[in-house]
């Protein structure tokens, strides 16, 4: 019921017969430092998570999306970034497998750690933040990485809904007098009129650069602007279309300025038309202030309108106040 | 070549770092832990003799094999017992389904220690403490065996049993009540007079 007293001999027989040796130090210093590594870069990864969160919920904006007629459980994925939510706690996972199997991982309390890596998430994801790394990495996944607008910014999807009155893009060009063209997601060009909303154009609208708008579809292609939001994460995505890439920018408004020509030789000879005949200028005029709902609900579709109604006071003696 | 004499008063270190240019060296370490490794064997599992041994070796080839690994600030005794631990739960299945009883031998210490730690009153039969010790941790959970085995046993402090089991002395701590706790029950559960 003892040890065979020759077992430590017949051991070190069989080590040297089976010509055994240590395994080399490299090995086991090679799993050590890509155990560290791989801690060091899911921590990096986690932090860089934790910014793109700090970034993402500085700009949600819980009332607007109530005024753009968000759903509860749209808002709640708009206010949460649950993306990068699910990559921290997947990083923070790695982190601490990862220092668990260092060699002396086993000695701290798994509380310990947690709070460790979670408040070292924080300060570097904090200054991630601050430093705007998190802003150019959602610029940078923005252009590059696949999917982005439908796994990582919930926003573009819910922004790219004109149907609901939300349209979400790339300011490419100037068309006519508070008109533009703006590429969405899908690089479809839209016409939008910028002429019913209060707010000062120029400093919310400018060509190159992506905005949200509020409004309503008026036709194909067509949008009415109520109100003009600026983008922050998500700018990147929609950079892909600006006009200083050139191969974006070429094809897309020819259609639409074709259609604007056309549309400007009718008036033109329409206007022709009756300033020839003034009695039917004079007659066209009466009939339309006789049916003022229509025009106003006209209007109300096209805030364009009135300005197209302006020829109709030319080379008259009154002048028609068409607001009124 | 350093003569035995010498050799025998190194540390384990020491002679680690002469085994890992000469394996003639190993010899001292396999005969410092030999012993030690096959009581600890055979008092957290129920293997043979045969199976003691055959696992024994296996252990001592796995020192030999990883030495290079052996890390500086550990003490080389937590180290071979945690790999002697590793390649018991390994072979858990294999032991268990040839029970055989323990019939490790406990110095008259060990059981004067454990009479102490476990507040059993001071005219205690160590004799009958002897015979039933390991019937009362034969029926304890693996994990309160183990480090109740540790402890009382092998001797081995907090810091050693945290480095043997891995897990952090805190945790070491709460075991050890949690086993002392259950020891106590199963002692009274046995109805065992001592």
């Amino acid at each position: 019921m003892t040890l065979n007293k020759h077992f430590g001999e017949e051991l070190l027989h069989k080590i040297k017969d089976e010509r055994l040796q240590p395994k080399p130090r490299w090995q086991f210093l090679l799993k050590n430092y890509t155990v560290w590594g791989l801690g060091i870069l899911a921590m990096f990864l986690g932090a860089v998570s934790m910014s793109l969160i700090f970034y993402m919920s500085n700009y949600s904006e819980s009332d607007l999306y109530e005024r753009a007629g968000g759903l509860f459980w749209e808002k709640i994925f708009l206010v949460v970034p649950f993306f990068w939510v699910i990559c921290l706690v997947f990083f923070v996972f790695v982190v601490l497998y990862n220092i668990k199997h260092t060699k002396k991982g086993y000695r701290y309390p798994l509380p310990f750690i947690l709070a460790f890596i979670i408040s070292t998430s924080i300060i570097l994801g904090g200054i991630f933040y601050v430093i705007g790394f998190g802003e150019k990495i959602d610029d940078e996944l923005g252009q590059h990485a696949p999917f982005y607008d439908q796994v990582m910014n919930p926003h573009i999807d819910f922004w790219s809904q004109p149907e609901r009155g939300r349209l979400m893009g790339m300011i490419i060009s100037q068309s006519g007098d508070k008109e533009y063209i703006l590429v969405d997601r899908e690089n479809r060009e839209w016409l939008v009129f910028a002429g019913s909303t209060s707010q000062p154009i120029d400093n919310k609208i400018q060509i190159g650069r992506p905005v949200r708008l509020l409004g309503r579809v008026r036709s194909d292609n067509k949008f009415n602007i109520i109100e003009i939001l600026s983008i922050a994460p998500g700018k990147g995505f929609f950079e892909k279309f600006g006009p200083s890439s050139p191969k974006k920018m070429a094809p897309p408004s020819s259609a639409l300025m074709m259609e604007k020509k056309q549309f400007n030789q009718v008036q033109n000879n329409f206007c022709l038309f009756l300033e020839k005949y003034p009695e039917i200028k004079l007659i066209f005029a009466s009939s339309l202030l006789e049916n003022k709902e229509v025009i106003k609900k006209i209007e109300a579709d096209d805030p364009q309108f009135f300005r197209y109604l302006e020829f109709l006071n030319s080379g008259t003696s009154t002048t028609i106040n068409w607001q009124q | 070549m350093i003569n035995n004499d010498q050799v025998e008063k190194m540390s384990d270190e020491d002679i680690v770092k002469l085994a890992l240019q000469n394996q003639d060296y190993f010899l001292h370490i396999i005969n410092r832990y030999q012993l030690r490794l096959f009581n600890f064997i055979r008092r957290i599992t129920n293997a043979s003799t045969e199976d003691a041994e055959d696992l024994l070796q296996e252990i001592f080839l796995k020192i030999y094999l990883n030495l290079n690994d052996f890390d500086r600030g550990l003490k080389f005794s937590s180290w071979a017992y945690a790999i002697a631990r590793n390649q018991v739960i390994s072979h858990h299945r294999k032991l268990q389904a040839r029970a055989e009883g323990h019939t490790v031998a406990l110095e008259d210490e060990s059981v004067k220690q454990i009479a102490a730690d476990f507040d059993i009153k001071n005219n205690i039969d160590l004799q009958c403490l002897r015979e039933n010790i390991f019937k009362i941790l034969d029926n304890l959970d693996d994990k309160y065996r183990e480090v109740l085995v540790l402890k009382f046993l092998e001797e081995k402090s907090y810091q050693e049993i945290s480095d043997i089991i891995k897990k952090p002395i805190g945790t070491v701590g709460s075991m050890m009540n949690k086993a002392k706790t259950e020891f106590q029950k199963e002692l009274s559960r046995q109805k065992i007079k001592l």
